[in-house]
Formats: C-alpha cells, structure tokens, sequence
C-alpha cells in the first residue's frame, strides 16, 4: 500500500511539492509565531525575575507589564515598607515607555543604593555607574544590537543622554538612568511605579507572610509574588489564548484545505484505476486507508519541511531583530507537527469516502 | 460424477440508467456453472456479454434476481465478504486490460497478491514468464504494446490462482500466435488444474474450444 501511495505522490510531483510546502507554511506560522508571543513574554518575564527581589508592589489594579504606568506611587511608602517584620529592602523604581531610534523600550528609573541591597543590582561590564542626571546606562544586548558604546549619546523623551556603562543583559530593562532623573522628565516628583521588596529570608512562608501584611496594611497597594510573577504576567494578556488558539486554527486548516483539494483531484483523475484496485479485490476499507495514507505521507513531508523553515525563519528574524527572544518548546513542535498531519487526515477524508464509495465498473468505464 | 456448482445465476437482470433512457443490458438469464467447466459467451457487440460477466463475477448488483458464488447467495454480503469472497475464488480478465499505469508489471501483480495475502514474489515471475514477459516485468504499462499489456492483465488474473477465471475477450488485442499461447495456458489451467474458465470471445475457433457454448442476443441467452 505504502508504494502504491508513494507512486501516486511521484505521479504530480507539482501539486504534490506544493501540498508540502503548503503544511510546512502552516507549521511555521504556528512555530514562529507561538515562539516569538511565548518568547517575547518569557524573556520580559526572565528579567523581571532575575532582579532578585521576592515581591513586586504596585498599585492595585496595574497591568503587570511594567511601564505601562508611570508613577503614582508616593516613594515614602517604602520607608514604611520597610519597617514590616521580615522586609530586608525596599526598592523604588519608576518604569516609563518610550521609542529609542524607533524602536520600543521599558525604561528603568533606578535608585542604585536601594536597588542594590533589593537583588543582585546592575552588573557592570564596561564603563561605569551613572554619576549626574544626564547619564544612562544600557544592557550588551541592546549594545550589540545597536552598536552602542560608552560615551555614545542617544536621545529619549526629547532630551540627549550619554551612555556612561553597559551592563550585563537578562537584568531589569535594557536601559536604565538614574531615578530622580526620570521622576524629573515625568514631572512626577517624588513618585514611583513600583517597589521591589527583599525578604529577610527566600522561605514561602515569610514571603508571603510579608506580601499579606502589606496587602493588610495599603489596600491601595498589590503586592506579587515574583515566583507568580511570570505566571501572573501571561495570565494579564487578555487575547494571549485567543490570538494562540487564531493561529492554531489557521495552521489546521490550511492543512486541511490544502489536502481535502489535492486529494478531491487526485479522486478525479484516478477513478479508473480506483475501479481497477476494487475490482481486483480491493475493500472499501483498503481504498479509504491508501488515500488517507498518501495524505499522511504528504503532510509528515510537510511537517518535516515546516520544522526547516522555522528554524531558518526563527534565525532570519533573530538576525534581523537581535532584541527578539523566540523559544520554540518541544512541546510546540510536537503539537504543530499533530495538527499538521491531523488537518491532513481530516481533509483526506472526505475524498476518500468518495472514492471508496466509487462503483467499479463504472469508474472503469471512466476514459 | 456429481459436481460443485461453482457460480449460479437465478433469473438475473440488470439495467442501466444512461442520461434518462434505460438500458436493459441483461434479461432475466438462470444459469449453472460447473467447477472445471469451459464455458464461452458469444454474441453480437452490445449484447450483454461483458454485463453479464461482471454479474457472474459480483463486480455488479444485479437489478433483479441474484447470483451465487460458491454456494453464497451474494445479495446481502457486506462489501468486506463479497470483495472476500471475489478475492478469493475469481480471477478477472477485464476487455479494456485494466493496469495502474504508475506500477510496473511486476507491482501490478504484486498488488493482486498482496490484497491476498499472499508473499508471492516467485510466482509473479513465474505467471509472467508464462505469458512470455520475462524480460518486461520492470516495464510500466505506457511502455508496452497492447497486446504485451493484455498480456500482464492476464498473469494478474492467474497468479492469485483463482477458482474461476471470467475473461472479457483475452485475445482480443493479440495476434494469432500470442493468442494461441494465451489460449493454450488458460485450457491447460482448465483440464489439468480443473480450474473453471468463462471466456467472452467473438472468435469462432476460441468458442470452439469450450464444453459449452452459450449465445446471447439483446440481453438473453439463445439455446
Ligand atoms: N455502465 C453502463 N451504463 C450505461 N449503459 C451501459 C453500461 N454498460 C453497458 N451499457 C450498455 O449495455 C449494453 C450491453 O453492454 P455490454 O458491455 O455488456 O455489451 P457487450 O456484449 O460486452 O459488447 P461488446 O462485445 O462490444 O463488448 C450496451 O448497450 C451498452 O451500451
Ligand atoms: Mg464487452
């Protein structure tokens, strides 16, 4: 059976290859695209995490992608914060959105000494720490991606600043200046987004112990448990599941379109030899799995060319775009793969219930 | 000595619905065959002669009355068992030769013996050689003359070593030489492997060779 069906592929390499390359589009969209919303979200989320703080506190009711808010949060709260059982730092920091050479960027308005004792801080790679309000610093990623170096000035929120250091990356936004600088540009004086808060100890207990209370104390406040940071940040992109389950979609029935067509045809022209199959003691059954097998050939090719094109496409695009992060999980490709070769089976089917259902000799006396 | 009916038809018909005409191509024909039998159908083109044997093979339902193939009534098989049953005792020779024009001569064969189960590698060689294509058997059917064509249709039919052997017109695109060759293999599997041959033929001397003769004019048989 399986050279049978082989034999027919080869017979319209054409529409064959174009079935192929038709799946192996639909599995990229999905792998690229699942990859990039995962990717993107994740390595926001990485950064965040990797601050080192043990609860984000913000006003009631922010969006948990930071710098979407400015600050209207007074900065003297975290002298009171701090005085909480089990808090061993308090942080301010004030997140601003903005577009550096057209593109978009998290803005970090730091308070080095407090930001310090909060996590790890700021790591520095070259240069050195901001020392006026006219300095930033930004991260090697963004530096590499740019070309930016120590002494560069670039220009943000309509004022020029000079670069003083770079930093190590997967920390904290990718560019960063000094707090009361930023407080300034906003005309927020003495405000702030958001306070990162160390515990006195990593413990669970204590953790959210201290969330609670602060939560107790400021109902204006939210606290978030930077280990349900991340969980919390996807669970907030409202259309996250719709805009998956859009692309899902579009990958399974392409796939399925794509098959139900090519296979209808192929029904069209090889009813003479369907007819041939079954009077030479072919089962309906026989006919329905050799068609529905060719369409499995065609779209394990397709899925296997689709696993190609991702990788050259997610290389392409991270060439192009170096601040995109696109993780492709193995449990993506696997679901992709499944729905490829799923859309094909479901588009097989009808063709080939057709044609097992085609009367011998009248197909037969098909010219 | 007392035989196996092997095919029976009982008052069989069978109509055809062209456009909005009809088109009684069979006419109520009752007839035994036995196993071993040499039977040939004869009769002007257009008779019924092909109808008929699809009916006889079960390739068709008739439109009334039923065959029995076996001593199974055929009528209510479900497609699995009547195609088992097809599979198992007859073997087709069809007018046009009906190949699949992807697979070689050997695959076509290769599937006749796969749907039977049958790992018959050797035995595809050996029907080949028997009807003279030995040295063709890697050849598709667009790279053989008709009659070399016909030829591989015939081997099909043979190499599932079937009961019953229906041959719609077998030498009807071969010279007399390769059809004598056809005609000898096919009363040789008769006498000597007792294997039952229906032959539609529109030659005298192949009829000829048949135990029996049926004529058929507009849908019936005459004497
Ligand atoms: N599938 C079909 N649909 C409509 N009419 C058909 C069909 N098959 C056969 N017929 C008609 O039925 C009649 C008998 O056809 P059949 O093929 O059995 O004749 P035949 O005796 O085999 O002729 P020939 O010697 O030319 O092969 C013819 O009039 C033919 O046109
Ligand atoms: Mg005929």
């Amino acid at each position: 059976m399986i050279s049978l069906a082989i034999s027919n592929l080869q017979r319209r390499k054409v529409r064959s290859a174009i079935c192929i390359l038709a799946v192996a589009l639909g599995i990229t969209l999905l792998l690229v695209l699942v990859g990039l919303c995962s990717g993107v979200i994740s390595e926001s989320s990485r950064r965040v995490v990797r601050i080192g703080a043990d609860i984000i506190v913000q006003p009631a009711g922010s969006s948990y992608f930071l710098g979407l808010r400015s600050g209207n949060l007074p900065v003297a709260y975290a002298g009171k914060i701090e005085e909480i059982d089990g808090v061993a730092g308090v942080s301010p920091l004030m997140t601003w959105t903005t577009t550096i050479n057209n593109v978009i960027h998290v803005i970090y308005g730091i308070d080095l000494e407090s930001f310090d004792r909060i996590g790890a801080g700021l790591s520095l790679k070259k240069g050195r720490y901001w020392t006026n309000d006219n300095e930033v610093m930004v991260d090697e990623r963004l530096a590499k991606a740019t070309g930016y170096k120590v002494g560069d000035e670039v220009t943000f929120l309509a004022r020029p600043f000079t670069i003083c250091g770079i930093y190590r990356a997967g920390i904290g936004s990718r560019v960063s200046m000094p707090l009361p600088a930023l407080q300034d540009l906003l005309k927020q004086k003495d405000k702030a987004s958001l306070f990162f808060i160390k515990c006195a100890s990593r413990d669970e207990n204590v953790v959210s112990t201290v969330a609670e209370e602060i939560a107790g104390r400021y109902p204006g406040l939210r606290p978030t448990e930077v280990a349900a940071y991340a969980e919390a940040l996807q669970g907030n992109i409202d259309y996250l599941d719709e805009f998956i389950g859009t692309i899902i979609s579009a990958a399974l029935i392409i796939s399925f379109l794509v098959i139900l067509l090519a296979l209808y045809t192929t029904i069209l022209e090889r009813t003479r030899e369907i007819g041939i199959l079954r009077a030479i003691g072919a089962t309906r059954s026989y006919i329905m799995r050799s068609i529905v097998l060719e369409s499995v050939i065609l779209c394990a090719m397709g899925v296997l060319v689709g696993y190609l094109l991702s990788f050259l496409s997610t290389r392409w695009i991270l060439f192009a775009h170096p601040l995109l992060t696109i993780e492709t999980s193995t449990g993506w490709i696997v679901i992709a793969g499944g729905l490829g070769i799923l859309g094909g089976v479901l588009g097989a089917l009808y063709p080939a219930l057709r044609a097992s259902f085609l009367d011998p000799i009248e197909a037969l006396r098909y010219e | 000595m007392n035989k196996e009916t092997v095919l029976k038809a009982e008052d069989v018909a069978k109509t055809y619905h062209p456009g909005n005409v009809s088109v009684e191509a069979v006419q109520g024909i009752s007839l035994s065959i036995e196993e071993g039998e040499h039977v040939s159908i004869v009769g002007p083109s257009g008779c019924g002669k092909s109808t008929l044997l699809y009916l006889l093979g079960a390739l068709i339902t008739p439109t009334s009355g039923r065959v029995i193939i076996n001593g199974i009534p055929t009528e209510n098989l479900k497609d699995r068992d009547l195609t088992g049953l097809r599979r198992k005792s007859i073997g087709f020779v069809f007018q046009q030769f009906n190949l699949i024009p992807t697979l070689t001569a050997r695959a076509n064969l290769g599937i006749a013996t796969r749907l039977r189960g049958m790992a018959a590698g050797d035995e595809i060689c050996r029907y080949l050689q028997l009807v003279g294509l030995e040295d063709k058997m890697d050849r598709r059917p667009n790279e053989l003359s008709v009659g070399e064509q016909q030829r591989v249709s015939i081997a099909r039919a043979l190499v599932c070593n079937p009961a019953v052997i229906l041959a719609d017109e077998p030498t009807g695109s071969l010279d007399s030489k390769t059809s004598r060759g056809i005609m000898e293999l096919l009363t040789k599997l008769n006498r000597e492997n007792g294997r039952t041959l229906i032959i539609v033929t529109h030659n005298k001397k192949i009829a000829g060779m048949a135990g029996r003769v049926l004529h058929m004019l507009d849908g019936k048989i005459k004497g």
